[in-house]
Order: structure tokens, then C-alpha cells, then sequence
């Protein structure tokens, strides 16, 4: 494995402001081009996220946004970040556990280190995290949601990633520079992900295909030894013998923490938004993953146009306190 | 000079925050084993090299983990793992702070977190907050945590880098990053199949508890391994 540096983000310690124009939540995509916008729009930002980058932490390389080619993904949230502190935008490296709105329009929002700050918007764009197959056996060690963090100690070993999206590609693309072998397992004979991604897999020895069955059970005393799978046209059950699973199957939004709100969600969890990234709750904007924008196209590029319109409804809003 | 391993733009970049940054001189000394882990023990060199080179409050020591002098001090310090595997280096302790420990190349995602150790270290300063301190002040048994890593996992920085931390407040403790993909032998033994692995290791040896996956609150870090601590002397 070839051995690399970077400095990436080294975070610095400074006493950060109580009152804010806007806070963003999360610093994924849509988090932190919210940020450059609100930024240039010259509004006094604070990001508050757990990690930088959000999902593009999961992916190996990211090539479908425009005019970066080929680049890894935890790097593009760190040239995310950069490119909003040149504007002004500042991160906390902590978690957000309570937003309340006050009497007077503004927000507070907690942290879980106990740091109360104020704003006069929030941006929520809390992303998404991978979806559980709900199957027995799947708390086994060995089941995987984070094929760029694990791969590394899958070395010539065999392994399954289940799902037919991007994701899976991607998961099985980055286990085929470790693994002996990888199996791609899939519920159809179809597959949701890019043709694109579907050709550079076909064409990797390392990748081969299990299609029409699904995940019934994992098996395994002390880790994932085996799967049980289902035809899903004959109803037929096999198994075989893996070293370890990467569940890729979608995405669940992270949208907990505005529960209580009562801000609109649909009946998975998204929040609903209109066209400038506004929700039912005044002062408070959505974008991203965690939302039901865009025509359902979960991409880093419409995440971070999402987050650039919501910055934008921000800035209006702040200035005219409209909504 | 060090081989070209970090781009002029990066050197500079780095020269301006450890000139800004460094107060005091910080010594770090690497245990290289070049018989089982060739690669990467002539990475740490050059990692050493470079650093040195940029800013000279920054001292390297290299040594052979096979010398026998050097042996004898690794074992007085408690850092051979010969039962995990046979694997001695690179290993990176910081000279003030014995607890702050890489096992394995500080390199790919933990790099960032190996600068910062450098200025803490160099200033003697702790990115604690006042809650996680006090449940550190309750823990006063000597203790290692092992955090198991791969140099592509975005999520484990936060746990060397809190573990680390916690070295530097607590004499007691440890706070080892193990790069599983160096040291394959020390991660079967631990069965770790996905990272960050966390375990807490007692003065005896023992593993106290483990668990897989990242805590990024501190505070909660510190709690659990102060409640596993409390279950055990129950």
C-alpha cells in the first residue's frame, strides 16, 4: 500500500464568538459551500460537525464533480473547508445535541461539550449515514459500512459488499486494491450505479458478480465467516464463505436533531424543503443528504448547490426577515 | 536531504506553522526495525529528516530495535510486543510525554494528528475541556489504550488524537495508535476487522474492554473507559 502524507486540517484552539449570523450543522458538502456562500456574503458562520468532509469520507476517489478529477474524498472535505475559511467561515469540531428557537426568532444551539452559542439562521446539513440490512448476525465483526476505513486488514482475504448503487461500486473498486477476491451482491440483475462504474468493474479481475439474491443471514462464531443468501427468483437459499461484508444499500438521513422543532420530514426522514432550501420552521434552512432535494440524485454536487442556495435564503432572510 | 515525501508547497506551509507555533524543543524518538517492517521503518527516517530539517526544535532519535542496549530499554519501558507478532518498529514515542505513542507510520489521515502532538507538546498545552478532565482525574490505575488504525480511515484521527490528549494529562496512561495494515500479527491478536478498534488494556495486560468504532466527544471517551475501569473493580 503506498504510503502517503498530508497535513490535512490540523484544528486550532481560539475562543470562539457567542452570537452568530448563521451556524451550519455538519460539514460535508452542502455544509461547508453553505459556508463559502454565507461567507461571501460576508455573514458571520460558524460550522459545527463532528468530522470534515461528512460522507465524502467514505468514498476512495470522487470523479463526478466538475473540474476535479480523480480526487479522494476525505481530501475534497478538506479543500471544502479550506475554501470557506478564506472567507471567514469557522469550525468547531464538536457535536450539536439541542437547537431551541427563542422568543425572539434567534436560535440557541448545545454542543455536547456544553457550548451554548446564538444565531439568527440555521442551515441544517447533517448528511446521511448508511443504511443497516437488518439481518441477523449483522452486529458480527467483520460487517462493514466504511470500505475506504476497513479494506486495509482485508488483505488477501475474500469479501462481499452488498448493493447495486455508486456506493457499492466505489466500496468494491477500493476492497479490490486489498482483497483476494471481491463479490459483489446484488438483489437484481440491474444495477442503479453509473454504467460507467458498472464498465471499470466488469473489467477488474478481482470483482465478480452474485446477482438476484440478498443478504438472509450472516453467519460466524466470532466474525463473518458465512452468508445466507436468497434467489430472488426462485426463492432458493445458498451460502458462501466470506471474511467479511461492506453494506452499501443506501442511506438513512440524519435528521434527528431538529425533531423537536417540529420541523416537516417525509416518512423516511427527510427533511422537506422548497426550491431555496427553506423549511417549515422560519430561520431555519436545510441542504443536502439530509433533505428531499434533489430529484433524489445524492451527489456531492448537488449537495454543495443545495448548500449554496441555502446560504443565499439565509442571507435574505437575515436581511430583510422574510421568509 | 530527505527524500521528496511532502511537495515544496506543503514544507513551506508547514515551516510557517512551526515557526509560528513551537515554544519549546521536542524529541521524539523512533525505534526502527528494519528487518520485519523495512518500508516503513525507512519512512519513519525520512519523516524524521524532513521534520528536523524544517524547524530545529525538532529532534529525532533513531534507533535499532534489535541492538541489545536499545532492546533492554524497550522492554524497561514496556514497549516490545514480541508476544503480538514479531514486529519491533518504527514505533514514535514523544521523550517528555512517554504516553503519547505511534505504533506504526504516523502517516496518511493520523499525519495531521502527529504535527499536532508536536506543538501540544512543544507548549504544553491540552485541548481538554474542563468535563472530560475531571473524569480523568478519577482514573488513576496505569492504563494503555490501543487504538487500532489504517492510514485511509477519516474517522480514527480522533481517537489517536484524544488518547494522545489524555496521555499528556495523565501519567498513567498510554495512548498507543497501532497501524493495523503495519502490524497485521498485533491486529489478528486483538481480532480486529474494522477501525478505529479501541481497548483498553490494565497494568496486568489485561483488556478491560474494546469496541469498534469512533467516539468523537471526548468527554464520552473518557467516561467510558472510566465506567469499564469501575465495572472491573466491582
Amino acid at each position: 500500500m503506498p504510503i502517503s502524507l498530508s497535513l490535512g486540517n490540523i484544528s486550532t484552539t481560539e475562543n470562539l464568538d457567542k452570537e452568530w449570523d448563521v451556524i451550519i450543522v455538519g460539514g460535508g458538502p452542502a455544509g461547508y459551500s453553505a459556508a463559502l456562500y454565507c461567507g461571501r456574503y460576508r455573514l458571520k458562520t460558524l460550522i459545527i460537525t463532528k468530522d470534515i468532509g461528512g460522507t465524502l469520507n467514505d468514498a476512495d476517489i470522487v470523479d463526478d464533480y466538475p473540474g476535479l478529477e480523480n480526487i479522494k474524498g476525505s481530501e475534497m472535505g478538506k479543500i471544502f473547508k479550506k475554501h470557506a475559511e478564506k472567507y471567514g467561515a469557522k469550525t468547531l469540531l464538536e457535536s450539536v445535541v439541542r437547537i431551541e428557537k427563542l422568543p425572539d426568532g434567534n436560535f440557541k444551539v448545545l454542543t455536547n461539550l456544553g457550548k451554548e452559542f446564538i444565531a439568527k439562521a440555521i442551515i441544517i446539513a447533517t448528511g446521511s449515514q448508511r443504511r443497516k440490512l437488518g439481518v441477523p448476525g449483522e452486529n458480527l465483526k467483520g460487517v462493514s459500512y466504511c470500505a475506504e476505513c476497513d479494506a486495509p486488514i482485508f488483505k488477501d482475504k475474500i469479501v462481499g459488499v452488498v448493493g447495486g448503487g455508486n456506493s457499492a461500486f466505489h466500496d468494491a473498486q477500493v476492497l479490490a486494491q486489498h482483497a483476494k477476491e471481491v463479490y459483489i451482491i446484488h438483489r437484481r440483475d440491474e444495477f442503479r450505479a453509473d454504467p460507467v462504474e458498472v464498465e471499470e468493474a466488469k473489467k477488474n479481475q478481482k470483482i465478480k458478480f452474485i446477482l438476484n439474491k440478498v443478504v438472509k443471514e450472516i453467519k460466524g462464531t466470532e466474525k463473518v465467516e458465512e452468508v445466507v443468501l436468497q434467489d430472488t427468483k426462485t426463492g432458493e437459499i445458498s451460502s458462501m464463505k466470506l471474511d467479511g461484508l461492506f453494506v452499501a444499500i443506501g442511506l438513512v438521513p440524519l435528521s434527528e436533531i431538529v425533531k423537536s422543532l417540529n420541523v416537516n420530514m417525509d416518512e423516511s426522514g427527510h427533511i422537506i424543503v422548497d426550491q431555496c432550501g427553506k423549511t417549515n420552521v422560519v430561520g431555519l434552512l436545510a441542504a443536502g443528504d439530509v433533505t428531499t432535494q434533489i430529484c433524489n440524485l445524492r451527489q456531492v454536487v448537488t449537495s454543495a448547490a443545495q448548500g449554496a442556495v441555502a446560504a443565499y435564503s439565509a442571507f435574505l432572510y437575515i436581511k430583510t426577515k422574510k421568509w | 536531504m530527505a527524500e521528496e515525501i511532502l511537495s515544496e508547497e506543503d514544507k513551506q506551509t508547514l515551516k510557517e506553522m512551526f515557526d509560528k507555533s513551537l515554544k519549546n524543543p521536542v524529541e521524539i524518538t523512533v525505534y526502527l526495525d528494519e528487518k520485519n517492517n523495512k518500508e516503513t521503518s525507512d519512512f519513519a527516517r525520512k519523516i524524521g529528516e524532513l521534520l528536523m530539517q524544517i524547524n530545529d526544535k525538532i529532534k529525532f532519535e533513531f534507533l535499532d530495535a534489535y541492538d541489545p542496549k536499545v532492546e533492554e530499554e524497550m522492554k524497561s519501558k514496556n514497549l516490545l510486543i514480541d508476544k503480538y507478532g514479531n514486529r519491533r518498529g518504527p514505533i514514535f514515542v514523544f521523550k517528555k510525554y512517554p504516553g503519547i505513542i505511534y505504533y506504526g507510520l504516523p502517516s496518511g489521515e493520523e499525519f495531521p494528528i502527529f504535527l499536532e502532538d508536536i506543538i501540544h507538546v512543544s507548549n504544553e498545552h491540552f485541548d481538554i475541556d474542563g468535563a472530560t478532565a475531571k473524569k480523568l482525574a478519577l482514573i488513576n490505575e496505569p492504563l494503555d489504550i490501543y487504538v487500532f488504525v489504517t492510514p485511509t480511515c477519516p474517522y480514527c484521527p480522533y481517537m489517536t488524537h484524544h488518547s494522545h490528549q489524555f496521555a499528556m494529562v495523565k501519567n498513567n496512561i498510554r495512548g498507543i495508535m497501532i497501524e493495523s495494515y503495519e502490524f497485521p500479527e498485533f491486529a489478528e491478536k486483538f481480532k480486529v476487522y474494522g477501525v478505529p478498534h479501541i481497548a483498553i488494556i490494565d497494568k496486568d495486560g489485561n483488556t478491560i474492554t474494546e469496541w469498534e468504532g469512533a467516539i468523537a466527544e471526548m468527554e464520552i471517551f473518557a467516561n467510558k473507559i472510566k465506567e469499564s475501569l469501575e465495572k472491573v473493580s466491582k
